[in-house]
């Protein structure tokens, strides 16, 4: 297990950011932490950075114990040799590329092919004579790469991600993502990224774990946590989701089960002779290019689905839905 | 594990509070000690006694009616300025802003030395413009002070309101345009509103700045038996017969006013203040003068004939003359001023030097500091970031002359006799040091205050221990702030009047006691010739470091 967080929790004022948390992560596993702002996942990150410190539990990295208020160890985080992306790129603008990136060896007085080595990490992110530059030369996107290259040329196990895409617009943004993964593939990094963008999450990771108020609300691979998510929360975070009326009222009212749907599983013909067919009044039509986003008012709940042909507005039209395809969450007590 | 991370910062901040207890804070204690002890007892109301047993209430009176009047007349001339360069096609003309930092750079002294040379008689007036000698009469009384000092101290609140004008967005006035608001209507209702918290800002720091102003009213206030605050007190603590009992409860009560402002002011702002906050900006917008351009141009070009034009004009003619009052003609010509100032052993070049390495020293001791002080404020928090935060920015808030009168009750103390600074030469440094130390302190604290805290946080996780980051990463980062407070201190060392007066050691003369000195007894033209040299001088430093760092910026692009 490349990271293993037992018990861990932190409050900040009377603010109890991370609630006593578990996690595990295997070793070349690239895991995804997503919620809202305020959920407690960039807390997590900082305290396996060590750029805080948790209140209580245990923090292991590579079989190495970081942080354990039982044994009252603490490493700080000079000394964790991971490699961190921070969301504004936190280049040192004195600095030149080169000396960003070396920064790391030479803190360490690691400097044995120190000019070799930075060479090769930004190889690595395609900055390979960009040496002599200073970061505001730079665009965003290089500068976020540079900021890359100065996490892994310590060639750490770890890697943190701090939201490393957010201030780069959506075209760099692509772009770096796909960069980004390949090369902890590449490099065979464990890889823990934070960010509040549940598509760049599902895209990028083995597993995602969505967290609210301090709280992890679900853990699994995307597939999983899209199909069949664990909570309320989760389903309207990740995803759009249809709610089904089930006996007792409407889907706003509190219930311990709901019953919901992704919009793309409806289909606007019947397929099956077992299909549940629900109707609706259509409210709204968006064109999206390659089909049409239509909100429609069924029981007194607002859905989503898509039509191949721009339907009429204020019609009542009837979809259909498979009955293996009815997600029921059970939630518990919340 | 971080016991001794824990143990050496609070370190830091005791180290730093006993500096400032000693620099600041005990001598401006014992002002207000010595002011309201009256045999050995505390009374309240001793200061405003000694001032009403002592006949100095018409000090109190003048000097508040000098404060208020040039708040006024600065306003006045400010105002429409500020309009002009703000909000109308003027705001092209750049270079506007750029020639009143002459008047602002200028030491009021030698401004006010430069009024009288251009109006006394047998001055500029009477050789060249014989009509204006009618307001010879107004220039010699309380008007010309107020004139005088207005002129010098007016870019500060022109530039206070027209940064607030420039804030105020286009949309903000097109939405008051487009609702039906007409030029006069939007000028009431909306810019005025929104410039007022500025302005009272810029107005109660001129009343302060006023108060605490020696260089004018020392000149010409004197001349004309204009008596104020800085004036008595410099009399009372420096020229027979000396009496510190009046000297310290005037001294506690300007720094009572001076505070009592500071509290208004802080009070005002509170409340006036709006975030002008916006979309989008469109552009400014600016109103077109048409017809009326030629006025406001001929508006523009009075205040810089009067502001710099009038002294300057007084002081370069007269540092290349032989003998004041006959004039510039043929004969009359010669660098024999100059030359002195240059000629080792001289009294001028002696002067000139010492304020050179004392100014040099002060500045250095003083960049050190602050830095430190800085560092340390950033770096905590709660009641003790509070103290040393507010006491290492004393010497800004707390009239000058308070400062120097505490300096001289502490260091001169009778135990402190065996410390050996005071009546020494270093004792000025330390008068320097303890009087411009804020301006390293904001400098750095505002430059520290800037970089973002996940660059400190990127060294960290990049495997950096502390004294190593603050070496790679922290001292770098804040140079150009030292750098700033280091010229600033320099720079303002060596035209400090009324501490060089007051401190300075028998026998030792500075740059500024030269001056003041040489235009007391009548010898002009070499007391101009000093003038001109220190201005020239400090403005070369600051030339020379703009231009440094130009070429490192063009080098990094």
């Amino acid at each position: 297990m490349s990271i293993v967080v037992e018990g861990v929790e932190k409050t900040f004022g009377t603010v109890k950011a991370l609630r006593p948390t578990n996690l595990t992560v295997k070793t070349g596993e690239f895991i995804s932490l997503v919620g809202p702002s305020g959920c407690g996942k960039t807390t997590l990150l900082r305290l396996l950075a060590g750029l805080e410190i948790p209140d209580n539990g245990d923090i292991t990295l590579m079989d190495r114990v970081m942080f354990s208020r039982r044994d009252g160890k603490e490493v700080p985080a000079e000394d964790r040799g991971v490699g961190m992306v921070f969301q504004d790129f936190a280049l040192w603008p004195h600095m030149t590329v080169f000396e960003n990136v070396a920064f790391g060896l030479r803190a360490r007085k690691d400097t044995a092919r120190l000019k070799e080595r930075v060479t090769w990490a930004l190889e690595k992110v395609q900055l390979a004579g960009y040496e002599d530059r200073y970061p505001k030369q730079m665009s965003g996107g290089q500068q976020q790469r540079v900021s890359f290259a100065r996490a892994i040329v310590t060639e750490p196990k770890v890697i943190l991600l701090d939201e490393p895409l957010s201030a780069l617009d959506a075209v760099l943004r692509d772009g770096l993502r796909l960069m980004l993964r390949s090369l902890t593939d590449e490099l065979g990094l464990t890889a823990v990224y934070v960010t509040h963008d549940q598509h760049e999450a599902m895209s990028i990771s083995d597993r995602i774990v969505v967290m609210k108020e301090g709280e992890m609300l679900q853990d699994g691979v995307p597939e999983e946590v899209y199909n069949h998510p664990s909570h309320l929360f989760v389903a309207n975070f990740v995803g759009k989701s249809n709610f089904i009326n089930t006996g007792n009222g409407t889907a706003d009212t509190d219930g311990a089960v709901r019953k919901m749907a992704r919009p793309e599983l409806f289909s606007t013909q019947r397929r099956n002779k077992d299909d549940v067919e629900f109707s609706g009044i259509i409210k709204t039509i968006s064109y999206l290019g390659d089909r049409y986003e239509v909100h429609m008012d069924v029981d007194g709940n607002s859905w989503i689905t898509y039509f191949t042909q721009r339907p009429q507005l204020g019609d009542k039209v009837t979809v259909y839905l498979s009955p293996k395809d009815i997600h029921t969450i059970e939630e518990g007590l919340s | 594990m971080n016991v001794k991370q824990t143990l050496l910062r609070h370190s830091n901040k005791a180290i730093a509070v006993v500096i400032l207890a000693i620099l600041v804070i005990i001598p401006v204690v014992m002002v207000l000690l010595r002011s309201f002890m009256i045999d050995d007892a505390f009374q309240l109301l001793a200061p405003i006694r000694t001032i009403i047993e002592g006949d100095l209430g018409e000090v109190f009176v003048n000097s508040i009616r000098l404060a208020v009047t040039v708040v006024l007349v600065t306003t006045v001339i400010a105002a429409p300025l500020a309009f002009l360069t703000g909000k109308t096609e003027l705001a092209r003309a750049k270079w506007i802003d750029v020639a009143l930092l002459i008047p602002f750079m200028t030491p009021p002294y030698i401004a006010t030395m430069g009024w009288i040379l251009f109006m006394q008689p047998r001055g500029v007036v009477d050789q060249y413009l014989p009509l204006l000698g009618a307001f010879r009469p107004l220039f010699f009384s309380f008007w010309g002070i107020v004139m005088v000092m207005s002129f010098n101290l007016f870019p500060f609140i022109y530039l206070v309101i027209k940064n607030t004008l420039m804030e105020i967005t286009r949309s903000l006035e097109d939405a008051g345009a487009v609702h039906g608001g007409t030029f006069l209507y939007r000028m009431r209702r909306i810019i005025l509103p929104l410039v007022f918290s500025g302005y009272t800002m810029g107005a109660l720091l001129i009343f302060v700045k006023t108060l605490a102003e020696f260089g004018t009213p020392a000149t010409l206030g004197r001349r004309v038996g204009y008596y104020v605050f800085t004036t008595e007190i410099y009399r009372f603590t420096n020229q027979w017969p000396i009496d510190f009992a009046r000297g310290t409860a005037l001294a506690s009560v300007l720094l009572i006013t001076s505070m009592l402002v500071w509290y208004v002011q802080q009070l005002l702002a509170s409340r006036h203040t709006y975030s002008i906050v916006g979309g989008r900006d469109h552009g400014k917008k600016y109103y077109r003068l048409g017809k009326w351009s030629p006025l406001a141009w001929a508006y523009v070009a009075l205040l810089l004939i009067l502001s710099i034009g009038v002294p300057y004009w007084s002081i370069v003619t007269s540092s290349i003359m032989r003998i004041w009052g006959h004039g510039l003609a043929a004969g009359n010509f010669t660098i024999e001023n100059y030359a002195q100032l240059f000629t080792a052993g001289t009294l001028g070049a002696r002067a000139l030097w010492n304020s050179l390495r004392l100014s040099f020293l002060a500045a250095t001791i003083a960049m050190f500091l602050g830095t430190f002080l800085a560092v340390v404020i950033i770096r905590s928090r709660g009641a003790v970031r509070q103290f040393i935060d507010v006491s290492s920015l004393l010497s800004n808030t707390v009239p000058r002359i308070v400062i120097i009168v505490g300096l001289i009750l502490f260091w001169n103390a009778p135990w402190m006799r065996n410390i050996t600074v005071y009546n020494t030469a270093m004792m000025l440094a330390l008068t320097y040091t303890v009087a411009f130390l804020p301006y390293t302190v904001q400098y750095v604290k505002a430059n520290f205050q800037q970089i973002d805290v996940s660059l400190f946080h990127a060294a960290q996780v990049s495997g950096a221990k502390s004294g190593y980051i603050t070496r790679r990463i922290l001292f770098p980062l804040i140079r150009p702030g030292m750098v700033a407070g280091w010229i600033m201190t320099f720079i303002i060392s060596i035209r400090e009047l009324v501490g060089s007066l007051m401190i300075r050691p028998p026998g030792i003369e500075t740059s500024a006691t030269f001056i003041f000195r040489q235009f007391d007894q009548g010898v002009v033209p070499l007391g101009m010739a000093m003038a001109l040299t220190t201005v020239g001088l400090t403005t070369v430093v600051m030339v020379i470091v703009q231009q440094g760092k130009k070429t490192k910026a063009t080098e990094a692009a």
